[in-house]
């Protein structure tokens, strides 16, 4: 008889049981997979459902321009619009400039989801140049697809010798309940 | 004794119901589609396997030299002469009788290979996790499909190397 087929029944045992075993690798992963992709599904639909908070993530003094930088995150799945800003000057011991206050400036910028961008905050045009000791309260009101109403951000800026210079000031990596107290840092 | 028996027999299998309830509700849509393609290509193996497990009986039975069942082996060769053959050759033609079953499995399995292959090869290696976790049902089917097509290899390649043992075996006793 011609051996049309070849192989033993010990060989064919054998590769049965290494085919079974990468088959049964494939079959798992793909069920894994299934898996991971519909627990990111979950995760993602829960996560966009979330209202966003933009986060300001660091400041600092533009001496050139006269204005405020704040970095502002959009930590959600969804976009933020910042409609408008106002602002509060308070003067320190070393400064010049006289208290005031600029209310609802146009603004009209949208943070997208998961992005950072710079918003540039206008002193008062024809004040002095911040010295330390200065504080600024720095508002900003926002709107997302949630919710009709609207919501305001405030960033107090405390001048130090190195803000007054331009230097930028970052955030607290770690949410800190004293912040107000180290405000301006070093 | 009887109906401790009964009653223990009849929580096994409404424990089986539930575990298999609940895991049917657990799993994803891309593992039920495995379970299909698993269940589809059985059903379409079923005379394969059935056979296959039916002539490796027969043969297992001329190894042992003893005298198998015949009426099953006729049945499947369906040849008027098929009383007077010896058992070896009724095995040999038995193995012949399940080969176009073989070809239109294995013909099914290939064109659902290619399909799936065509579809994995049309979606651009953009990210590796996409092209892994991409969900694509067919290929579940296609995963479950290949667990059938490899038990139904296995019992022909089994057979048909038992047969050549046993046909070996024969040549080298009456040279």
């Amino acid at each position: 008889m011609k051996q049309y087929r070849s192989g033993s029944v010990q060989s064919i045992v054998l590769w049965t049981l290494v085919i079974a075993l990468a088959l049964g690798f494939a079959l798992g992963s793909y069920s894994a997979a299934s898996r991971a992709r519909a627990a990111i599904a979950t995760a993602e639909a829960l996560a966009a459902g979330i209202p966003p908070s933009p986060v300001v993530t660091s400041a600092r003094y533009d001496k050139a321009n006269d204005a405020l930088v704040l970095k502002i995150l959009n930590p959600g799945l969804v976009p933020v619009q910042l409609i408008d800003q106002s602002l509060v000057f308070k003067p320190g011991a070393a400064s010049e400039q006289e208290a005031y206050a600029l209310a609802a400036i146009p603004l009209g910028v949208e943070v997208p989801p998961l992005a950072e961008l710079e918003v540039q905050i206008k002193l008062k045009p024809e004040s002095k140049k911040l010295a330390a000791g200065d504080v600024l309260a720095a508002s900003v009101t926002y709107a997302h697809p949630y919710s009709n109403d609207l919501y305001m951000l405030t960033h107090i800026f405390k001048v130090t010798e190195e803000s007054a210079k331009g230097k930028e000031v970052p955030e607290p990596a770690q949410p800190n309940l004293n912040r107000p107290k180290e405000q301006g840092g070093k | 004794m009887r109906w401790i028996l009964a009653i223990l027999w009849g929580l096994l299998l409404a424990f089986a119901v539930w575990g298999l309830a609940v895991g049917l509700m657990l799993a994803t849509p891309q593992e039920l589609a495995a379970l299909m393609g698993f269940a589809g290509f059985m059903l379409l193996a079923s005379r394969l396997v059935w056979g296959y497990s039916a002539l490796l009986d027969f043969i297992g039975a001329l190894h042992r030299g003893e005298e198998p069942d015949r009426s099953v082996a006729e049945a499947a060769v369906r040849t008027p002469q098929a009383d007077t053959l010896p058992a070896t050759v009724l095995a040999g033609f038995w193995l012949a009788a399940l080969e176009p079953y073989r070809y239109t499995f294995f013909a099914t399995y290939s064109l659902l290979l290619l399909i799936v292959l065509a579809l994995k090869l049309s979606t651009p290696l953009l990210s590796a996790w996409d092209w892994l976790t991409g969900g694509s049902l067919i290929e579940g089917v296609f995963w479950g499909a290949s667990v059938a097509a490899l038990i139904v290899w296995a019992l022909s390649a089994a057979a048909a190397a038992r047969l050549l043992e046993l046909n070996a075996r024969g040549t080298a006793a009456n040279a």
